[in-house]
C-alpha cells in the first residue's frame, strides 16, 4: 500500500511520491504515514473506491495526474516549508498541494461527529486553521454547527422533549376541550363519563356537538413522573458516551467551517525564508498576533502585547450558561475594540484574547488599558473577571530568541 | 354669562331650587354627598389592615390574558417583589398571536411563573382563567390582568382580608390608573377611580354592599369558587361572579390598602367603547341573568341584593334615560333661559364633585392626587353628559337589540353566541 510509484522526489526529505490505498486495512496505515514528517507532501490515492471523500484521488486513471501535480507545486515550495513541522504550516502547504479546500463533513461513528477526515494532515485541523484564518492565509465558509458535551466532548447527543419541572420523558399529550356554555376549559380526561360520553365537570351538561357546543383549544403536556403540566416540553440532551444531561440553555454548541487558501496565505508560503522568531511566537500568540509581532519587530517600533483572561468564566457558565458567557466575552471584546486606538489589533484564542497595541511602551499603556476595561467592564451585564498580562516589544523578543 | 347663570340661580325661591334641582338635591346629594361626609368622619376609614403573623396560606395568582406579551414580564415580576413570597403564578396565554407564550415560557424557565399555558384558539378571559384555575393549588385565588402592576404589599393586604372571616368570600382591591398624566381623559378617570372605587367601595364595604370585585385585582378562597364554579361566559363575568357569591351567602370585602396600578384609557373613542360595553354587560347580569334577586316574587330573591339592584336601575338606568325627559321639562318650565339654568346647574355639580374629591383625598391620604383637583369641573361636565349619553345609549342597545350577544371584542362570538344569559 505505501510505494514509491514515479521519479519525483521531495527534496532533501527522500519521500515517496504518493500513498495508496488498496484495501480497507491500508487506511490507518495511511493516516499515520499522513501525520508523520513530510505525510503532508503527498497526496493519497485510494484505489478501493471506499474512501473518495477522504482521499486526494480515486481510481488508477487519477494516480499518475495527482502524483505530478502534486510534484509541480512542491517544487515551488522553499526547503523551510517542506521541512517544517508546525502545524500552520504545514496546513498551508497541504492546502497549496491539494488545491482543494478542507472539507468538513459528517463523522457519525467520531465522538466529534464533524470532522475532516483521517487522512488530515494535522491531528486538530480546524485548530489550526482558525488560526490560520485570523492572520489572513485561509478563508471560512460555515459547514454545521452541532452541540456537544461539556464534560467529555462528545458531539453524540440525544436530543429529547422533557417536563420542565423535573426533566423526565414520560410526557403525555392531553387534548384542551372548551365548553362554551360555561366556558369550562381542562384537559379531555376531566369532561370523559364512565360511558365514554363528554360531561362537563363544571356544569354536568353532556357536550355532543363539536364547534357549536365545544372545541378543542389546545394541549397540554402531562408528566408522567412528577404530575407535573406545562403546554410544552422543554428540551434536553442527554450524552450518549458520558451519560451527562444538558437543558437547552446551557448545552454547548461548536462551529465547523470549510477553510480555503487565501492570497495572503499563498504569499507567506512561497516566501524563500522564515521570518526570524516567528517559531517561538507561535507558540506564545495567535497566528495574527505573531505574525504583526514579526513585522514589527523587522521595523524595529516599540508595542505591547496584552493577554486577556476571564477568571469568572466558570463561575458564569455555571449561573447562566455557556451562550452567556461567549456572548459576554464577545461583548466585552468588540467594546474594547472601539475603545482602543485604530491599528490596535484583537485576536482570539480558545483560552484568552490578546491585544497587540503599536508604538507605545508598557507603562504608556497600562493605566489607560486598565481604565478601559473597567470602563467596559461597567457597561457589561456580567462580571466576566476580566485580567490583562501586558508585555512589551523587549520582553516579547527576549522570549523568542 | 356666568354673572347670568349665577342671578338666575340667585333670583329662585327655595322650592324653585328644589324644583331645578331635584336630581341633586334628592339622588346625587344623599347618595354620594352624605355618604361621603358621613364615611370621612366615621371609624371605619381608620380601620388597618389585618396582622398576617398566623395567616399565610398558599396564594395561586393567575394572569389570563390575549397578546400581552409587552407587559406580562412586568406584570410578573411586580407580583414576585410582593412581601408575600407564598405564591404561585400560573399564566394563560388566550390564543396570542404575539410572543406571549414565548415569554410566558421563559419566565417558567427562569422560574418566576410555576405554570404557564397557551391554547391555540382564543376563547375568551373567563376560559382562561377557568383553565389555570384548574391547575392552581393554592387556598387563595388572586385573578389578576396582565397589563397591571402592584404595590409590594398588594397581595399581603388583599390575602389578610380572609384571616378572620371565614364567610369572606372574594376581596377587591383598590384600582389606580398610573397613565393620568397622558391625556384630559385619563385625568378625568382618575379622579372617577378615586371617587367611585377608591371612596364608593369603602363605602359599601361598610354596609356590606361591594357587588363587584374588579377582573383587575381580586381574590377568592378556593372553598368559595368551588360552591360556585369559577367564571361563566360573556363580559362583566367579574360582576356576574361577585353577584353569585353574594347570593350564596359569602361575603365581599374590599382591601382599601391593597394597591393595584392599571392604564385606563387615553383616547374618548377608547374610553367610550369600553364604556359601553361595561353597560351593556352590567344591565344583562344584573336584569337578567340574576333579576331574580330583586324580585319579591322570586325564590332568589335577597334584600341585600335588592338594595344594590334597585340603587343601580335607579340611579344609572332611569336617571340616564329620563335625563332627556328633565331637559325638556326644564325648557318648557323656563323657556329660553334653560341654558343659563344648566350651566348654574352644573355649576351647582362641579361644587359638590369638588367637596367628594378632597374628601375622597382625605379619606385615602392620597394628598399627591390634589394635583388633579384642577379637572375636577371637566370630571363632572363629562361625567354628566358624555358619560350619561353613553350609558342610555348601551342600556337602549343591551335591553331593546341584546347588543352584547355581538359584541366579539372581549369575548369570541361563538361563546357570545352559546352562552344562556
Amino acid at each position: 500500500m505505501y510505494s514509491q510509484i514515479s521519479s519525483h522526489k521531495v527534496p532533501s526529505l527522500q519521500l515517496p511520491d504518493g500513498i495508496i490505498i488498496k484495501s480497507a486495512s491500508d487506511l490507518l496505515r495511511a493516516a499515520q504515514l499522513r501525520n508523520s514528517p513530510g505525510g503532508h507532501l503527498r497526496p493519497v490515492i485510494d484505489l478501493t473506491g471506499d474512501y473518495r471523500s477522504e482521499c486526494d484521488a480515486v481510481g488508477h486513471q487519477a494516480l499518475q495526474e495527482t502524483v505530478d501535480a502534486f510534484a509541480a507545486r512542491r517544487s515551488k515550495l522553499a526547503n523551510w516549508v517542506l521541512a517544517s513541522e508546525r502545524p500552520d504550516v504545514r496546513l498551508l502547504a497541504y492546502l497549496y498541494l491539494t488545491g482543494v479546500p478542507l472539507t468538513a463533513r459528517y463523522t457519525p461513528d467520531n465522538k466529534a461527529a464533524i470532522g475532516y477526515g483521517r487522512l488530515a494532515p494535522v491531528p486538530l485541523p480546524n485548530q489550526t486553521a482558525e488560526e490560520l484564518v485570523s492572520a489572513g492565509y485561509l478563508a471560512r465558509r460555515l459547514f454545521d454547527r452541532v452541540h456537544y458535551c461539556d464534560r467529555c466532548s462528545s458531539a453524540r447527543l440525544n436530543v429529547r422533549e422533557e417536563c420542565p419541572s423535573c426533566r423526565g420523558v414520560d410526557l403525555r399529550t392531553e387534548t384542551l376541550l372548551h365548553h362554551f356554555k360555561c366556558v369550562y376549559q381542562g384537559p379531555e380526561p376531566d369532561f370523559r363519563a364512565d360511558d365514554s360520553r363528554l360531561v362537563c365537570p363544571k356544569c354536568a351538561r353532556e357536550l355532543r356537538h363539536y364547534g357549536t357546543e365545544y372545541e378543542r383549544s389546545g394541549t397540554v403536556q402531562q408528566c408522567g413522573t412528577c404530575g407535573q403540566t406545562s403546554t410544552e416540553p422543554a428540551i434536553g440532551f442527554v450524552c450518549m458516551d458520558c451519560s451527562a444531561h444538558f437543558d437547552s440553555e446551557n448545552v454547548r454548541a461548536r462551529e465547523y467551517f470549510h477553510y480555503e487558501l487565501t492570497e495572503a496565505g499563498t504569499t507567506y508560503l512561497l516566501q524563500p525564508h522564515p521570518r526570524s522568531g516567528d517559531h517561538v511566537l507561535r507558540h506564545l500568540y495567535p497566528l495574527a498576533i505573531a505574525t504583526r509581532i514579526a513585522a514589527l519587530a523587522a521595523q524595529g517600533g516599540h508595542f505591547v502585547v496584552c493577554e486577556i483572561s476571564y477568571k469568572r468564566e466558570r463561575a458564569l457558565v455555571h449561573e447562566h450558561g455557556a451562550d452567556a458567557f461567549e456572548r459576554a466575552r464577545r461583548q466585552f471584546i468588540d467594546e474594547l475594540r472601539a475603545q482602543m486606538v485604530v491599528d490596535c489589533l484583537i485576536a482570539e484564542s480558545r483560552d484568552h484574547d490578546y491585544a497587540l497595541v503599536p508604538a507605545v511602551t508598557k507603562s504608556e499603556l497600562l493605566p489607560s488599558l486598565n481604565e478601559r476595561i473597567t470602563y467596559v467592564m461597567r457597561t457589561l451585564r456580567h462580571d466576566l473577571g476580566v485580567k490583562a498580562f501586558a508585555l512589551d516589544c523587549n520582553e516579547i523578543l527576549t522570549c523568542s530568541t | 354669562m356666568l354673572d347670568l347663570a349665577l342671578s338666575v340661580l340667585a333670583e329662585q325661591s327655595t322650592p324653585g331650587l328644589m324644583l331645578m334641582f331635584f336630581y341633586v338635591v334628592m339622588l346625587e346629594l344623599p347618595r354620594y354627598g352624605f355618604s361621603a361626609v358621613a364615611f370621612a368622619v366615621s371609624p371605619a376609614r381608620r380601620q388597618q389592615s389585618v396582622c398576617l403573623s398566623n395567616f399565610s396560606p398558599r396564594v395561586s395568582v393567575i394572569a389570563a390574558g390575549l397578546n400581552e406579551g409587552d407587559c406580562i414580564e412586568k406584570c410578573v415580576r411586580s407580583l414576585r417583589a410582593q412581601s408575600y413570597k407564598n405564591l404561585e403564578i400560573v399564566i394563560v396565554s388566550d390564543g396570542s398571536r404575539d410572543n406571549m407564550p414565548k415569554i410566558a415560557r421563559d419566565l417558567v424557565r427562569k422560574g418566576l411563573v410555576e405554570k404557564a399555558f397557551a391554547t391555540d384558539r382564543r376563547c375568551g378571559k373567563s376560559s382562561g382563567v377557568n383553565l389555570a384555575y384548574r391547575y392552581t393549588s393554592g387556598e387563595i385565588i388572586i385573578n389578576v390582568d396582565c397589563d397591571c402592576s402592584y404595590d409590594r404589599f398588594a397581595i399581603e393586604r388583599i390575602v389578610a382580608q380572609f384571616a378572620d372571616d371565614p364567610s369572606v368570600g372574594a376581596t377587591v382591591g383598590d384600582i389606580i390608573p398610573r397613565n393620568g398624566n397622558m391625556s384630559l381623559i385619563a385625568a378625568i378617570q382618575v379622579i372617577e377611580y378615586l371617587l367611585c372605587i377608591s371612596l364608593g367601595k369603602r363605602i359599601a364595604a361598610v354596609f356590606d354592599q361591594v357587588v363587584c370585585v374588579s377582573g383587575a385585582f381580586s381574590a377568592f378562597r378556593r372553598a368559595a369558587i368551588d360552591d360556585v364554579g369559577f367564571l361563566d361566559p360573556g363580559g362583566g363575568e367579574d360582576l356576574d361572579l361577585t353577584l353569585r357569591l353574594r347570593r350564596r351567602g359569602w361575603r365581599i370585602a374590599f382591601a382599601a390598602d391593597a394597591l393595584c396600578y392599571t392604564d385606563v384609557p387615553v383616547t374618548d373613542w377608547a374610553l367610550i367603547r369600553q364604556r359601553m360595553r361595561w353597560e351593556r354587560d352590567a344591565v344583562r347580569v344584573r336584569y337578567r341573568k340574576h333579576r331574580g334577586t330583586c324580585l319579591p316574587s322570586s325564590r332568589t330573591f335577597m334584600v341585600a341584593e335588592a338594595v344594590h339592584q334597585i340603587d343601580f336601575l335607579l340611579f344609572n338606568v332611569l336617571l340616564g334615560i329620563t335625563f332627556p325627559l328633565y331637559l325638556l321639562f326644564l325648557y318648557f318650565e323656563m323657556g329660553a333661559s334653560v341654558g343659563f339654568m344648566l350651566l348654574a346647574a352644573h355649576l351647582g355639580m362641579m361644587l359638590l364633585d369638588t367637596v367628594i374629591f378632597l374628601i375622597a383625598v382625605l379619606t385615602t391620604g392620597r394628598w399627591d392626587f390634589l394635583g388633579y383637583l384642577f379637572y375636577v369641573p371637566a370630571y363632572s361636565i363629562f361625567n354628566t353628559t358624555v358619560m350619561r349619553a353613553v350609558r342610555v345609549v348601551a342600556y337602549v342597545q343591551e335591553w331593546a337589540f341584546d347588543g352584547s350577544r355581538g359584541d366579539a371584542h372581549y369575548v369570541p362570538l361563538r361563546v357570545q353566541q352559546a352562552r344562556r344569559w
